[in-house]
């Protein structure tokens, strides 16, 4: 029997028309198939030799078309870690106004990704589309006063409570204790980039997430022991950002 | 106002007693400091970023803890807040050497050569101290003989191995201030200090009669 998965648990307040509209699960769909298509890619190349020339050539048109998509899938996404740094500067995301969402998701997703790289675990995914369900029922809770920090904080844990980051983003299947407690630091920390105070001159946004990371890997065990304690959370957001 | 040594700190849109407590000046900084300190030995360093995260942290907080009240304080303040980033350097320790320059262009008598790591962490509390000195107080940062002189950091290695407080009093002793050596990791303005030292000199008097 096949195994099935359970449905992604969406908000309710917010369609699967607003969804496909910002075009956050095709771009998850097609980093899915970027990476599972990698190991099949390699296993083609010495199985073309084995065939008679005419099938040679339909394998070899094969794996170069694969080849061609993959390029630009890749190539969409960097266009799209430019677009999340760019978005990063605008402290007004956290507002939930106009393209909030969309923006939110595109830079959760570099700043995640770019935290599970420094993590050495690229093993895991990160979904665009849950990211940007996480925060948009996170802001729908958040009394509209609130302050930034206080927004962040409600942001980071709805990020790990609706598995932003796991083997299958939206589901809790695979994810061990420790990918777990990695994924709530990762959700700290890019949320503490984002409230990072930005001089007027362009700032090195790389550098700004690293400083991050290593705030957030230094202050570990206090973040994962708030868990969802959105107050903790908000202090500690605070008074880093305050820091960095 | 006269440029900080390092480019860093000038660079901040804040001045420099306002730019060091954020970590992205202090490392900025740091990093310019390593920089410098290997162009002019030709010692080539690592930096452990993480360690360089929690040296700054745990001095903000050392800082915050002892930050006096008063305004007369302040000036005193900025050379004991300079010992305790030492200190934080000298026990975090986030530089290891990764190559020494060749035996002939080493002078063994020179710091720098003798203890790399630590020569580069004193340079740039030091510089740091010089910054905000100039800039906050329009005063020249002296620094004293000791800080060239290999028996001082003999004394200086060896002693803050056992004790890491004791680098705020050595801090003090190179910039050619009167070092603390009994409760150096206490602020205690000198005016304080002064008054200590009558009332024990007093007590040894009467206790001598």
């Amino acid at each position: 029997m096949p195994l099935r998965l359970p449905p992604l648990p969406l908000p309710e307040n917010l369609t699967q028309d607003l969804a496909q509209d910002l075009g956050l699960p095709a771009r998850d769909i097609l980093r899915g198939v970027r990476r599972m298509i990698a190991g099949p890619l390699r296993l083609l190349e010495p199985v073309g030799a084995m065939f008679p020339e005419p099938v040679q050539h339909v394998v070899d048109d094969l794996r170069q078309s694969v080849k061609r998509g993959v390029r630009e899938v890749s190539g969409a996404d960097a266009a799209g870690d430019a677009d999340a740094v760019a978005a990063a500067m605008q402290p007004s995301v956290f507002t939930g106004s106009g393209d909030a969402v969309a923006r939110f998701a595109r830079v959760a997703y570099f700043g995640l990704r770019h935290v599970l790289r420094r993590l050495d675990r690229q093993d895991l995914s990160v979904s665009e589309t849950v990211a940007g369900f996480a925060f948009h029922t996170a802001l729908s809770d958040c009394p509209a006063d609130a302050d930034a920090a206080s927004k962040a904080a409600a942001i980071a844990a709805s990020l790990t409570r609706h598995h932003v980051i796991g083997v299958a983003p939206g589901t809790g299947i695979g994810l061990d204790a420790v990918a777990v407690a990695e994924s709530r630091v990762a959700a700290f920390v890019v949320l503490l980039w984002l409230l990072l105070e930005r001089p007027e001159t362009e700032a090195n946004e790389a550098e700004l997430l690293d400083l991050c990371y290593a705030v957030g890997t230094a202050q570990r065990l206090e973040i994962l022991a708030a868990k969802d304690d959105t107050l903790v959370l908000a202090d500690l957001l605070r008074s880093d950002a305050r820091m960095i | 106002m006269p440029a900080p040594a390092l480019q860093a700190l000038g660079d901040a849109d804040r001045p420099v007693s306002k730019a060091i407590r954020r970590l992205r000046w202090f490392a900025r900084s740091f990093r310019e400091q390593v920089a410098q300190s290997a162009a002019a030995t030709g010692v080539q360093f690592a930096i452990d970023d993480a360690r360089t995260t929690a040296v700054f942290i745990e001095w903000l907080r050392a800082f915050e803890a002892q930050k006096p009240a008063q305004p007369q304080d302040r000036r005193a303040y900025v050379g004991f807040a300079a010992g305790l980033m030492l200190r934080a350097l000298i026990q975090q320790n986030p530089l290891s050497v990764i190559a020494m320059p060749a035996v002939a262009d080493a002078d063994a008598g020179n710091p720098a050569y003798f203890w790399p790591e630590g020569s580069v962490y004193v340079a740039f509390c030091l510089n740091v101290r010089a910054a905000v000195l100039a800039q906050d107080f329009h005063e020249d940062q002296r620094l004293a003989p000791e800080l060239t002189e290999l028996r001082s950091w003999w004394s200086f290695r060896e002693n803050v191995a056992e004790d890491p407080s004791l680098s705020i009093a050595f801090l003090d002793l190179f910039a050619g201030e009167d070092p603390d050596w009994t409760m150096a990791d206490v602020f205690r303005p000198a005016e304080a200090r002064q008054i200590i030292a009558r009332f024990q000199a007093s007590k040894l008097g009467n206790e001598a009669v």
